[in-house]
């Protein structure tokens, strides 16, 4: 009964009565088995007390109504129920106990009933709610407009996560006043950037040959010849800009150690301000392959980095550095030798089998701007001025009727831009210059709910969208900003419906870079990547760990992502794949020779590895930092990757330990084992540990252990062999985490397809799915499972159905 | 005495009040005046509330005494120790629980509004009133904020806070507030602006808002029942604005108090942050900026500025894991030796507006806690109490409700009661709390 909660199978026949999409959608009919089943026990062990003759604590159970759709009160009531039963609080200790059969059969029911009854009252009659951008649409999409790539978000709130685990989602997007007062500020500071007034401000051009000497409390110096914790420093005393975009060139050679492999990897980095919590920042990184002298050249703007404030605090001036760091964490070698005092000391002496970048010279100018006033300018003001002499109302309307389209993603009548050059000519005595009113005005542009909200109107009933919110939907998709010239100019031509023109769109955009946008915020929500800043490395078992070691896992399975759907792999290197990406760093962790660099790339993988249940991310983010953790791993299998998530822990759940020393030095496994023993734990556990365990065999950093430690302290209070073996819910018993995905890309392939086709709807139109989405998940998972389950097509055939162009 | 501003523009504040009764610094008053004032004053005295939420709570045996009991008397866990020498002057109550709360990881979203954030209403989420924001309606009219919200950085979950505030507004929707002190400052001592310039700022910002209000009301029509519910969001958050913006210009013949202190610098985080968002609440109320303030605690940034690199969330599960142990009580002896600063000096600075001369200590009703006791329990939530402004309270004591789960609820209208909020029963409360000690 249970399966019945988030499985399909059971619902297909029920909607094929529903007919077309358009139709008013209905619910399947709620979970049976009331009357027959469930009534009868209470009855027996519960109507004493909560019946007609007792209520006690006021709850009356014989009356209750088992419809919770039709009857909310008495759904919040049955959840309590569910609560008590669960804790095993009731019945109480001095009454006769439900049986485990019948805790079973109650339980199950509510579990379904509850489930159910939650997603029919929060059902939007399948429609998208009105999305507000997110946080990281906010930033892109006020970057691509504006041109200014700068932090636009700096006070914006994160955005709260809807309980599919996505951050999109309409439903859960909130706007408060003090965030619209943040949206008012963010739109000022921006506009006072891109719309320039005065002279062309002065460039600054410096060029630095030898290092500035600055003494480092790190235990760095500075040097031009970049081995271990060497850096070398270009410091500009006073002679710097403030903001603007700048260049810097450094010309360098990289000296690669007779042994072949290692190659350096440069860093540029630039500001320091050591009162804030973010001291330095980095401009670029890059491996240098290149034998003999070269100039790299990067490109950034000044407000992006952490400047000291002029004729404050102990470290005054631009600070740029060069870095190498393929030896940042290499041991410095010394050797004890007379200095010119005839005094022993340390001299450093070099490694030869380290990489080393000579820098022959690093330049900075800045503030740089091809042309005055800049292109950010231009693009706003256009030839406003030269077409509309002396006519300041005529020559905003011309702006905005260039402006609003793009901004708004839409197609804007007349009166819009009427009404907004109508405000220009109200405020306009109230500001000293025409600029100043004009950024007035579009920051009302930039406030209003077009530009805020995905807006979508008309939407009393459900319709087709128009080409323009079709261009905003598919582009907020899959690049996480607004639409392109291209796009835009495909929509004006209402090219944009066609499935043809659609499935071209996305193999443009998913090759193009901005579709990086997508491929982290997916992955990273759809795996939960972010698990891993939730949970701390114990030192005393795992050792230190490389500060590195969490960005790296990260970065691994987003590049991974990336590889499967750009190169239109199939989803099924999810579960297992034959490939890894790794850079030096990661690959020195998992014990992988022979990969040198900073960057990720394609691996054959390791015998222990393959697929996302061995990444680093997963492994660790569901660990407890201690012990891997059984029950943390059982609930990613079953909710990220089946969508079967296990009914949520009830409140007040009593710890696993107890204080019992004893208990705690037991492998993880024998508690849950105890655990489920307790009739009050083991309803729902003995439906998710089995789904965890065969990744016991990886500890919490994600490496293969072969013994289980228990430590207080330093101090080793027991081991445990590793047992990867399991029994699921099913009956089906495996061995190890090979076993594990064998079954899952057998026996779960559909259920696996669905649920990545799930989370992919519902990340697409930024809302969550309901009864009435069910049978169009399962036909593009089917399609899709015929061609190989290929990625980018599934996400082709996301975007062609017909609930993606629906409002 | 009164002094009468007719409010200009905007009539609509909530209160509909066209004259505003306006006691502030006394100091700043001309002598005649600041008699008549303190005269009228006499015969109410002042009533300050704040509320504070720390996330998580405490380890059992760290912090939760067995019995009732006088304080002193009591063999307090080892997380009292900072608390040593302000023993006297606070209450713990237990045997609350914010009986709604059915979420055992953000245990402060409802622990002012005693919601059930998580029912079957149809929408995600949906808070009530909080409490806070029923004594803001009563006691926030004469002075320059009705209330004030101060915040945490609100990183990803697991801090144990959950949703982004824990004061929210009569139709549920949160009031976030200030997450820096540096925000808070600019609040109660203004920037350093003309009164021209802040007239013409007001008049610029104040004409966005006419037109944005017109267009949300006019596309509204067009949308869905959800859609338009949450464009209501929307076009809440201008009207908001636009009331704060009429406030700001009802207030903009009264100066900004004058201040010694120094602007809070950028980027504060923990401790540091703490105290000086306890010194924002201190300046608050003496400047009598406002009267009731919510500081929802940074429970992560706590544990950063200490040195620990454990998040909330890893220590709430702490298990039989010794060291995770011993992180929480570092935690719990740091709240509470913040807690013990906080109320000496509460105790040390006069009230202004106290016709005999009290201290803001006398005058004020705090309640300090969450909605979580330890780990992943909401039952029996954490309560310390301090201030004189409780009636009948004699502090230094250890008060147990008659039965376990009492509604949290009941002691926020005692509060709200002693404060002079004309309410018979606040959310789910089935009596006052005040028959613990009555």
């Amino acid at each position: 009964m249970l399966r019945i909660l988030t499985s399909f199978q059971y619902m297909p026949l029920l909607f094929m009565l529903c007919g077309s999409l358009f139709a008013k959608p209905e619910s399947p009919a709620a979970p049976g088995g009331y009357e027959d089943q469930v009534r009868p026990i209470l009855q027996a062990k519960c109507f004493g007390c909560h019946g007609e003759q007792k209520q006690k604590g006021k709850i009356r159970l014989d009356t209750l109504s088992s419809d919770l759709i039709k009857d909310v009160r008495s759904a919040e009531t049955w959840h309590d129920v569910r609560g008590v039963i669960n804790l095993g609080e009731m019945p109480p200790d001095d009454e006769e106990d439900l049986t485990a059969e019948e805790r079973k059969i109650v339980l199950d029911w509510l579990n379904a009933t509850i489930e159910h009854a939650h997603k029919v009252h929060q059902s939007k009659g399948g429609q998208v709610v009105l999305r507000r951008l997110t946080r990281d649409q906010y930033q892109n999409t006020m970057r691509d407009l504006l041109g200014l790539d700068i932090n636009h978000i700096q006070d914006i709130p994160r955005d709260p996560m809807s309980p599919d685990g996505l951050r999109n989602n309409g439903s859960s997007l909130q706007m408060t006043g003090e965030q619209m007062e943040h949206y008012i500020k963010a739109a000022r500071d921006a506009l006072d950037k891109a719309i320039v007034t005065g002279p062309q401000p002065k460039m600054f051009h410096h060029t630095f040959k030898e290092s500035s000497k600055v003494r480092m409390e790190s235990g760095e110096i500075a040097g031009n010849r970049l081995g271990p914790k060497v850096r070398f420093i270009g410091r500009i005393k006073d002679d710097y800009p403030d903001e603007g975009p700048f260049e810097i060139r450094v010309k360098l050679k990289a000296d690669l150690p007779e042994k072949k492999g290692p190659i350096p990897r440069l860093r540029v980095v630039v500001g320091y301000r050591p009162d804030t919590l973010l001291q330095e920042k980095t401009l670029a990184e890059l491996d240098i392959i290149k034998e003999g002298t070269h100039e790299y050249v990067f490109r950034g703007r000044l407000e992006n980095f952490p400047l000291p404030v002029r004729g404050q605090g102990k470290y005054p001036g631009l600070l740029v550095n060069v870095m190498n760091v393929a030896n940042e964490h290499a041991e410095v070698k010394t050797e004890k030798r007379k200095d010119e005092k005839g005094k022993d000391r340390n001299f450093r002496i070099e490694d030869p089998d380290l990489p080393y970048l000579v820098v022959e010279s690093v330049e900075f100018k800045g503030p740089i701007y091809e042309s005055w006033p800049p292109k950010h300018d231009q693009d706003i003001l256009i030839d406003s001025k030269e077409k509309y002499p002396d006519d300041e109302a005529k020559q905003v309307a011309h702006i905005l009727k260039n402006f609003l389209p793009k901004a708004w993603r839409k197609e804007v009548v007349p009166e819009e831009v009427e009404k907004l050059a109508s405000f220009f000519t109200k405020i306009r005595p109230d500001f000293p210059s025409f600029e100043e009113a004009l950024k007035e005005t579009l920051v009302l542009v930039l406030v209003s709910q077009d530009f805020l909200y995905l807006m979508e109107p008309e939407s009393q009933e459900k319709r087709k969208l128009n080409s323009h919110e079709l261009a905003a939907r598919l582009s907020y998709f899959l690049w996480n900003t607004l639409p392109d010239d291209r796009l835009r100019d495909l929509a004006k031509q209402n090219k944009l419906t066609e499935p043809d023109a659609l499935r071209q769109e996305v193999a443009r955009m998913v090759k193009d870079p901005r579709a990086g946008e997508f491929i982290r915020t997916f992955a990273t929500q759809w795996l939960d990547v972010d698990a891993i800043d939730r949970i701390e490395i114990e030192p005393n078992i795992y050792g230190k760990p490389h500060p590195d070691l969490k960005e790296n896992f990260r970065s691994e399975t987003i590049h991974f992502f990336g590889e499967i759907l750009r190169r239109n792999l199939s989803a099924e290197n999810f579960i297992e794949s034959d490939f890894q990406l790794v850079n030096q760093e990661l690959a020195d962790h998992y014990k992988i020779e022979g990969v040198y660099g900073g960057d990720f790339r394609k691996v054959k993988k390791s015998a222990e590895r393959g697929g996302v249940l061995t990444h680093g991310s997963v492994l660790l983010g569901h660990s407890t930092g201690y012990d891997s953790s059984i029950i943390k791993r059982a609930v990613f299998v079953r909710k990220n990757l089946l969508n079967d998530p296990p009914p949520p822990p009830p409140p007040n759940v009593p710890p696993l330990d107890e204080s019992d020393p004893k208990f705690s030095k037991l492998p993880i496994r024998e508690q849950l084992r105890i655990h489920r023993d307790d009739p009050a734990c083991a309803d729902c556990h003995r439906n998710i540990d089995p789904w965890g365990q065969m990744l016991e065999a990886y500890g919490a950093t994600g490496l293969i252990r072969d013994e289980i430690l228990r430590k207080h302290g330093k101090k080793v209070v027991a081991r445990h062999p590793v047992d990867s073996t399991g029994k699921l819910p099913d009956g089906r018993e495996l061995k190890n985490l090979d076993g594990l995905k064998k079954y899952l890309l057998t026996e779960r392939r559909q259920q696996f397809a669905q649920a990545l086709t799930s989370k992919l709807l519902a990340y697409s139109m930024g809302r969550s799915l309901e009864f009435s989405d069910e049978p169009l998940v399962e036909e593009i998972a089917k399609k899709s499972l015929k061609n190989g389950l290929r990625l980018q097509s599934l996400v082709e055939s996301i975007v062609t159905n017909e609930a993606f162009s629906t409002k | 005495m009164n002094l009468t501003i007719t409010s200009n523009r905007r009539t609509f504040l909530r209160n509909g009040t066209k004259a505003l009764t306006l006691p502030f610094l006394s100091s700043l008053l001309p002598s005649s005046v600041q008699a008549a004032t303190e005269k009228e004053l006499a015969k109410n005295s002042v009533r300050r509330l704040l509320w504070m939420s720390m996330g998580h709570g405490h380890m059992e045996k760290h912090f939760y005494p067995k019995e009732g009991g006088s304080l002193k008397d009591l063999a307090l866990p080892a997380g009292w120790d900072p608390m040593k020498k302000n023993l006297g002057h606070v209450t713990m109550v237990s045997n609350f629980t914010n009986v709604e709360n059915k979420q055992p990881h953000e245990g402060s979203e409802a622990v002012l509004t005693c919601a059930n954030v998580v029912g079957f209403s149809g929408k995600a989420r949906h808070n009530s009133i909080s409490c806070d924001q029923v004594a803001a309606q009563h006691l926030g009219k004469g002075t320059r904020h009705e209330s004030l919200q101060l915040n945490c950085e609100n990183g990803d979950s697991g801090n144990g806070h959950g949703g982004v505030a824990i004061s929210y507004r009569e139709d549920g929707s949160p009031l976030p507030g200030f997450a820096s002190p540096l925000e808070v400052f600019f609040k109660i001592f203004g920037g350093d602006v003309s009164r021209e310039e802040m007239l013409h700022t007001l008049k610029q910002r104040r004409s966005i808002f006419d037109i944005l209000e017109f267009e949300g009301n006019s596309t509204k029509r067009m949308l869905s029942k959800d859609d338009r519910e949450k464009l209501e969001d929307y076009t809440t958050s201008i009207r908001d604005i636009e009331l704060a913006l009429s406030r700001e210009e009802e207030w903009i013949d009264i100066p900004y108090p004058k201040t010694t202190q120094t602007k809070p610098p950028e980027g504060m985080q923990g401790e540091p942050e703490i105290k000086t968002m306890f010194k924002m609440i201190l300046a608050a109320w003496q400047t009598d900026s406002t009267r009731v303030v919510t500081y929802r605690m940074p429970d992560a940034g706590l544990l950063q500025s200490m040195g620990m690199s454990s998040s909330p969330h890893t220590l709430s599960h702490y298990g039989s894991n010794v060291s995770l142990h011993e992180l929480n009580l570092k935690r719990t002896k740091k709240w509470m030796q913040l807690y013990s600063g906080f109320i000496d000096q509460l105790r040390a600075i006069k009230d202004p507006l106290d016709p005999n001369g009290g201290t803001l200590f006398d005058n004020s009703l705090v309640y300090n806690g969450g909605g979580l006791r330890t780990a992943h329990r909401n039952t029996n939530v954490p309560c310390l109490l301090t201030g004189g402004g409780f009636k009948g309270l004699q502090h230094g004591q250890h008060r147990m409700a008659e039965k376990e789960n009492t509604p949290l609820a009941n002691l926020w209208t005692t509060m709200l009661q002693d404060a002079g909020v004309e309410t018979d029963r606040f959310a789910d409360a089935n009596a006052t709390a005040s028959s613990i000690w009555g």
